[in-house]
């Protein structure tokens, strides 16, 4: 989810970020709606063509589909195990859409475009009362900080492995407990101070 | 103008800054003091982050505490790390978002994203992911993203606290450039020297309050006290 919108610019990156969305929505529900094998394999080459098809460079795709990957294969392993090769089947299909075409957004996507799209999409919700903006952003901020956090855990495993402690789970998350609260502390300031007002 | 009239500020028992009233009319005012003296309770103050406990303060005639919308918009605020002021995962979409809150047309927003990262010699970066700027670039680029509403005061709290040497010239070169008045907290008495007017904290008091000439040896002296006392 970080590299978004690198200097190549495809094809798939001027698909509007709306359309783009509700593919993944649409491909995503049938992927875990159907059982029907056609079907099944038709989303499966959708998926796995469409970043071809885009020619996106593939090494950040694959080091964004990586982890995905491996909790795939163990799924499809523990399947296997149980001597249930078509659950096997299903589970990766189903998973390896959705994850593939998720990056492949992310990928041909500005973070702004799709709070727009978000926006739009989520309007209806104006009626039970939900910001749909506030919505929109909140997922922005989501984009904009998932690698920071990943920065943040980094510097703090570092930190801890003098102490040997970078093992520990405890030694790790509570540090980053509080520098991720002081950072939303910060940061709600620093939204504020840009005129920001929620609607 | 900004004015302070008769404002303290408290959290909870905790007096972080002790009655003050003055007005800053000039267009360089530096902040300076120890830690924890209320020199960023103070820059907050003058666009609303903080709410003066009692006293007023007032921009160009707006409270702070009841027009707080209209006083954000008047007075730009720079923290010092840029990490957690950086709202947008890409230079030109963070430095447009100020804009979008201000609801501006679309082309004012874009030619204005353009000129800032013009004027700052940012152009090559403004598809780049902010998170993979260097800790200078990132300043420069929390600057920006301010300046590009057009404040007509900015407040900077420690800007070149986090930066190397080359840096920290290059932001003060881009302050030392506003056409705007500013107002920034600094430990760099350097960079302060040219400025007209400097606000000297200590534990929570304003204890001088003149130009550089004065105010900076005074400031000094009070260090060296302090580094005695103890
Ligand atoms: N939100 C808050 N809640 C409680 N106490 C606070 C709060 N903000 C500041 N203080 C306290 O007020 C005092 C002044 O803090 P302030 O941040 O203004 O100091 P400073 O001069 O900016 O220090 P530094 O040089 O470390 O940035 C400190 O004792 C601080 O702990
Ligand atoms: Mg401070």
């Amino acid at each position: 989810m970080f590299e978004i919108c690198l200097s190549r610019v495809t094809w798939l990156h001027r698909v509007p970020a709306g359309i783009k969305l509700s593919v993944l929505a649409v491909a995503g529900a049938a992927v875990f709606l159907t059982d029907d094998r056609r079907v099944l394999a038709g989303l499966v080459g959708f998926a796995f063509s469409l970043p071809l098809l885009a020619w996106l460079p593939l090494r950040p795709l694959a080091r964004q589909v990586l982890p995905a990957a491996v909790l795939i294969a163990a799924l499809v392993v523990f399947h296997l195990a149980l001597g249930d090769a078509d659950s096997a089947v299903l589970v990766a299909a189903r998973l390896s859409t959705v994850i593939l075409l998720a990056v492949t957004l992310t990928l041909t996507t500005r973070a702004s475009a799709m709070v727009e799209a978000m926006e739009r999409i989520l309007a209806p919700l104006r009626f039970v009362g939900v910001s749909p903006a506030k919505a929109g952003f909140t997922l922005s901020l989501a984009i904009r900080f998932i690698p920071v956090l990943f920065a943040i855990t980094g510097e703090i495993r570092e930190a801890q492995k003098v102490r040997g402690l970078e093992r520990s789970v405890v030694a790790v998350a509570l540090p980053l407990l509080v520098r991720t609260l002081r950072m939303a502390d910060d940061l709600s300031e620093a939204i504020a101070a840009r005129a920001y007002d929620g609607d | 103008m900004i004015e302070l009239n008769g404002v303290s500020v408290r959290f909870g028992d905790l007096t972080a800054l002790y009655p003050v009233s003055l007005s800053l009319a000039e267009r360089r005012v530096a902040v300076v003091g120890s830690n924890g003296s209320g020199k960023s309770t103070f820059a907050r103050l003058l666009n609303g982050l903080v709410v003066p406990s009692t006293g007023e303060v007032r921009v160009d005639g707006l409270s702070t505490a009841r027009d707080a919308r209209a006083v954000r918009r008047k007075v730009g605020f720079v923290f010092q790390n840029p990490d957690n002021q950086i709202v947008y995962p890409l230079v030109e979409e963070d430095i447009a978002f100020g804009l979008k809150n201000l609801k501006l047309p679309k082309a004012e927003i874009a030619a204005r994203v353009d000129a800032v990262l013009t004027r700052y010699g940012m152009e090559a970066l403004r598809t780049r992911p902010a998170h993979l700027l260097s800790g200078g670039q990132k300043q420069m680029l929390a600057i920006s993203a301010v300046l590009v509403m057009e404040p007509d005061y900015v407040v900077f709290d420690e800007p070149t606290t986090l930066l190397d040497l080359r840096n920290k010239r290059r932001v003060a070169r881009a302050i030392a450039g506003l056409p705007q008045t500013a107002v920034v907290v600094s430990h760099d008495l350097e960079f302060l020297a040219d400025f007209e007017r400097v606000l000297v904290f200590d534990a929570g008091r304003l204890v001088c309050d003149g130009p550089p000439a004065t105010a900076i040896p005074f400031y000094r002296d009070l260090m060296a006290a302090e580094a005695d006392g103890v």
